[in-house]
């Protein structure tokens, strides 16, 4: 097999209300992996472990084979991040900000930027306080994109974009992974960019990882099943996971090999947004035991 | 600091200074270098016609304080290379912590960057002074009245010895010799002063306005040498390596 892009081996971090709790999760070369979890899971912590903006309690996390503390500026010169918010200073110009980029990076390609820049009609001498919110989350990537990465962190970076401009960027993504050696890793709320382009899904829950398989295996592994609520009965309630239960009936995640227990329901595969959903109902139904 | 770490300090600082206002800060020490030079200039001349050259020693004291206020404005007062010197020296590089952090330096490399500054700050300092006092020097060659008898010496012993502590600074990027050049300027000039002041307090008309210049040069080489010892801290907390991370 292959290196890994991304391993992460029992990374914790303790603040003061939360803690991320020994989370472990490798990214093959070719990937892209869908980050998901509430707000506050710690899937921000995760990315901003492995950008180093705060040390780690425990753990590990290596990028293309490299330690990210002991060979930071290596790792760095590996990754594109996008952060949630604009990491752009707003009395500056992209034109600015590319020749500050071209003095940092190893292999900064000026007119890869250019092109971006070009493509996605963004104005070069213009002050970054008068681009929109969707502008600046392409400058960002722009810069990403610009100095031959191989790993692609990429925090809510479709959140506030166009559905033209969404669709573009998933295009892009996929085109970045196409040569089977780069591999992005995705943090969103829109799950349904994920359905579009997820190879693998890794699942954060109030700071511990769930999950974290291909898009396959959560359709191979999960059902989601759905009928009236007179299906549900007291030997198979415990099979559901995150049983959602309306007056007109229920609907639920079980695992498939578990769907012999259901007689007379609706059998559908899951999306990504399932997956989420009825494993933070699961969640909170277990913590609030 | 290492080479390779005074090597990536000033990549970063290549870096700030096109990516944001935290290039004032060289562009302050610049200016101020400048308008040093064009008050140095004026005094020289208004010295000349009206023979006030003794003024010329206080206010090149004066100036040369001001890459060092430029430098404290610019990259903060940051004293405390503690825990929280991470995030305070993000904050203090006025540049977005998130740029920062993605772009490939270390947090120490933002230390040295500062560092950095203060050490061409106090390089500026002391080349100031000695521009000052050659200056001095040349008029009193010309026949000026800039220094009273001795002190002339004891400037000339200061200028050369300034210079000898310089070059290490210059050649090695030694910033403990740069310290030491500046002290050891400022200890000349504050015995220049004095000399300045006693000899002329009786008979010279002027001698209110000389005292007042030699009292002022000493105050101001007395708050210079406070801003030196802040610099030789920084230095020494600096080369101990505390932790660079915000939160354990």
């Amino acid at each position: 097999m292959n290196d890994m892009i991304l391993k992460i081996d029992g990374l914790t971090k303790s603040y003061k209300d939360f803690t991320l709790d020994g989370a472990s999760f490798e990214i093959e070369p070719g990937t892209v992996m869908g980050l998901i979890g509430q707000n506050g899971a710690g899937k921000t912590t995760i990315i901003r472990l492995i950008m180093n903006m705060c040390d780690r309690s425990g753990g590990t996390i290596t990028v293309c084979g490299l330690d990210n503390i002991a060979d930071e500026i290596a790792v760095k010169n590996r990754i594109g991040y996008v952060s949630d918010e604009s990491f752009f200073y707003f009395g500056t110009t992209l034109a600015r900000t590319a020749k500050a980029c071209a003095a940092a990076y190893d292999e900064w390609d000026a007119d890869k930027f250019a092109d971006f820049l070009k493509k996605w009609e963004l104005p070069e001498k213009k002050k970054v306080s008068a681009l929109s919110k969707g502008m600046q989350t392409k400058a960002m990537l722009a810069v990403a994109l610009s100095h031959n990465p191989e790993l692609l962190i990429l925090d809510e970076p479709t959140a506030g974009l166009d559905p033209v401009a969404r669709i573009e960027i998933l295009d892009l993504l996929r085109d970045f992974v196409s040569d089977g050696k780069r591999s992005v890793l995705f943090s969103t709320h829109i799950t349904g960019d994920l359905d579009k382009i997820a190879d693998v899904i890794t699942l954060i829950i109030d700071g511990r990882i769930r999950e974290s398989m291909s898009i396959d295996a959560v359709e191979d592994r999960y059902a989601v099943i759905s009928g009236a609520n007179d299906k549900l009965t007291d030997k198979n309630r415990s099979f559901c996971i995150g049983l959602r239960e309306l007056n007109t009936g229920f609907e639920s995640l079980i695992l498939r090999e578990n769907l012999s227990m259901f007689e007379g329901v609706s059998v559908k595969n899951p999306n990504v947004e399932n997956l989420l959903t009825f494993s933070i109902w699961q969640n909170r139904k277990e913590s609030s035991k | 600091m290492t080479i390779a770490e005074r090597k990536r300090a000033k990549k970063l600082q290549s870096v700030i200074y096109l990516y944001c206002k935290a290039g004032k800060a060289f562009n302050g020490i610049l200016i101020t270098a400048i308008l040093q030079a064009a008050i140095i200039i004026g005094v020289l001349v208004i010295g000349m016609v009206d023979n006030k050259m003794f003024m010329v020693v206080p206010i090149v004291s004066m100036l040369t304080f001001l890459p060092f206020l430029v430098c404290l404005i610019a990259t903060g007062i940051d004293r405390g290379l503690n825990d929280k010197a991470f995030k305070e020296t993000y904050r203090g590089t006025s540049m977005t912590s998130n740029f920062l952090c993605n772009l490939p330096f270390k947090a120490k490399d933002v230390f040295n960057f500062k560092l950095i500054l203060w050490e061409e700050a106090a390089a500026a300092n002391v080349l100031a002074v000695i521009l000052g006092h050659v200056i001095s020097l040349v008029a009193e060659a010309h026949g000026f009245a800039v220094y009273h008898g001795v002190s002339g010496l004891f400037t000339l012993l200061a200028v050369i010895s300034e210079a000898l502590l310089m070059l290490p600074f210059i050649i090695k990027n030694n910033v403990l010799m740069a310290v030491l050049a500046v002290g050891w300027g400022i200890g000349f000039s504050v015995i220049c002063g004095f000399m300045d002041m006693i000899p002329d307090a009786s008979a010279d008309a002027l001698a209110p306005l000389k005292i007042f210049s030699g009292i002022s040069g000493i105050l101001i080489y007395c708050a210079a040498t406070l801003f030196i010892a802040f610099l030789g801290e920084m230095y020494i907390k600096h080369r101990k390596n505390v932790s660079w991370r915000l939160s354990k």
